[in-house]
């Protein structure tokens, strides 16, 4: 387990248990997973539902977004599950123009395997009589808007685990290629530290910008918004069939791999 | 104004993975294979399909309507005929030996004649053909008022078919276009018909007064609405460049997004140089509402892809 993962801020004994427990639970499920050569390493962080940056998010996204308590009531913390994709992923993208089947494969697989990972867990708290929900890993958006009314990645933020990078992707210190999940839960764990760094070059030193050069449809923009529709069509346009899904084409920079 | 892109992108999964499961194999099914290559815009495989199905003894009726659509696309892609004949290169003797212009037009006279002494008994693909050739000049002179008439008889005819059939998840592809049923009662036709009609009053009223403005906008609004992408492009071509108060920005950059995302993936699928081109194109064209630097960046996406051109596949 790494220390990352883990936080400085919990003492408990039981805390430490409970998220080791998570942590190997999550680690077996990737591991035993028939395409586990896709991934590292998870990285687990642990957010405060009563986090004051839950109550800003709605003007931050721009949309209105649930609070932690709406998804369940009794809500104390939201455990945030990222798994990086391996080295031999990105390879494939780097290696193809803009489809990579590897690439698409992992998309539809890691949607399975995001999904045994969230039940896994709910499982694990629920053993302990505590309660947990989760929201799935994609297609929860509204598609007029394309906006989601819970986000995976704003919690991801809010543990502390990533920052936002210019490609509107989360950032951990192992890169931004790779899927998260989330799980509500009532049961009260130490947050993981928020370091305030960022893990993004261009917000960092201001340079980079390879995301905003990779991206086919021009939908990123450097003033740090997007085109949603215009992403969103591009890909629509793109992908008709499963060998086919989503667009690497942005998380292939020097970030994919590391956090800056 | 419409839910074109969601609907069309749903329509593709549902065609792609009927066509995964099952290879095309009857004549129809073949005709069927080829009308939803064109939907992709993989004009190559569409043609050849279409050959097949003619081949078989069917009618396979879109390869001349496939050519207008493709002589109308030019909104979005510079025109250039050496490369639409070029599509018609690829495909059988037959097909090439109908597609000359001198058959074209003989076939064209035709049908018109016999619109003309047979009105009653045509059919609608041929009156959607005359209409096409009266208001586009192929092959025959143009004729305003006959091609109005045609175009309204259409819409007439296709009147049973409302905004209200049209549901993404519902109506539209398991009642509407799906590929097991032997009746199309897609939007489509019917947008092309509302779009006819707006040309031809474009064409008769350059001036463009303000009445005539608003019911050619009326007009290609429907057309959209049903589904004729050309409606929106052509919206966007006349009245589109006062950017901050065009009313369709966000249609358009779907349209647009779109467009590029299947030229994209046909290039991709199908690296000879006439599929990259067209990429290159539109990027070249640059993209609705982009200005300055993010303009400029966009259009210098296309040097990557022309690089691509000579490690294509040859034409």
């Amino acid at each position: 387990m790494n220390d990352a993962s883990m936080g400085k801020g919990f003492e408990s004994s039981w805390d430490s248990q409970m998220k080791e427990d998570i942590w190997n639970l999550t680690e077996e499920i990737i591991r035993s997973c028939e395409k586990s050569m896709y991934y590292r390493d998870p990285i687990i962080g642990y957010a405060d539902a009563k986090d004051p940056l839950y109550e800003k998010l709605d003007d931050i996204i721009g949309n209105k977004q649930m609070r932690p308590d709406e998804m369940l009531s009794g809500a104390a913390t939201v455990i945030v599950i990222f798994v990086p994709y391996s080295r031999m992923i990105l390879d494939d993208v780097r290696n193809h123009w803009l489809t990579s089947a590897v690439y698409s494969d992992a998309y539809m697989v890691t949607n399975k395997l995001l999904g045994q990972i969230s039940a896994g867990i709910i499982q694990y708290l629920k053993e302990r009589n505590y309660r947990g929900v989760s929201d799935p890993p994609t297609e929860n958006f509204d598609y007029s808007t394309k906006t989601a009314c819970w986000s995976h990645k704003s919690s991801a933020v809010i543990s502390g685990i990533g920052t936002f990078g210019l490609n509107h992707l989360l950032v951990t210190s192992m890169g931004c290629m790779g899927r998260m999940t989330s799980v509500v839960t009532d049961a009260v764990f130490s947050p993981t530290e928020r370091s305030g760094h960022a893990y993004c070059l261009y917000y960092q030193k201001g340079t980079c910008r390879v995301c905003i050069q990779n991206c086919p449809s021009g939908a990123l923009r450097e003033d740090g918004t997007i085109d949603k529709w215009r992403c969103d069509s591009y890909l629509e346009g793109k992908n008709v069939r499963d060998t086919e899904q989503g667009c690497p084409q942005c998380q292939s920079g020097p970030c994919a791999m590391r956090g800056f | 104004m419409s839910v074109y892109t969601d609907a069309e992108h749903a329509i593709s999964l549902q065609y792609t993975r009927r066509w995964d499961q099952n290879s095309p194999d009857t004549p129809f099914e073949w005709y069927l294979y080829g009308c939803c290559m064109h939907r992709q815009r993989d004009y190559n495989r569409a043609i050849k399909a279409f050959v097949i199905a003619e081949e078989k003894i069917v009618p396979a009726r879109w390869y001349l309507f496939l050519y207008d659509f493709l002589g109308m696309t030019d909104e979005m892609i510079q025109r250039d005929f050496s490369l639409e004949e070029d599509f018609f290169e690829e495909a059988e003797p037959l097909l090439k030996e109908l597609c000359t212009e001198f058959n074209r037009r003989t076939v064209r006279q035709e049908k018109f004649e016999y619109w003309e002494s047979e009105r009653g008994r045509c059919v609608v693909d041929q009156l959607a053909e005359i209409a096409c050739s009266l208001t586009f000049e192929y092959g025959i002179p143009r004729d305003g008022e006959k091609a109005a008439e045609i175009w309204r008889a259409l819409i007439e005819y296709f009147s049973f078919v409302t905004e209200d059939d049209f549901h993404i998840a519902t109506a539209y592809t398991v009642e509407g276009s799906h590929p097991d049923k032997n009746t199309d009662a897609c939007l489509m036709p019917l947008g092309f018909c509302w779009y006819g009609l707006a040309i031809l009053i474009l064409q008769d009223h350059e001036e463009k007064t303000i009445k005539n403005k608003d019911q050619i906008r009326a007009y290609l609004r429907r057309s959209y609405d049903c589904h004729c992408e050309e409606a929106l492009l052509t919206d966007y071509r006349l009245y589109g460049q006062n950017w901050e108060k065009y009313e369709y920005q966000r249609e358009i950059i779907e349209l647009s997004g779109f467009r590029l995302g299947q030229f994209t993936r046909v290039a991709e699928q199908d690296p000879r140089p006439l599929n990259i081109r067209r990429v290159v194109d539109l990027y070249r064209m640059g993209f609705p509402g982009d200005t300055d630097e993010r303009d400029k960046q966009f259009r210098s996406k296309a040097e990557k892809w022309d690089s691509r051109v000579i490690t294509g596949i040859k034409d």
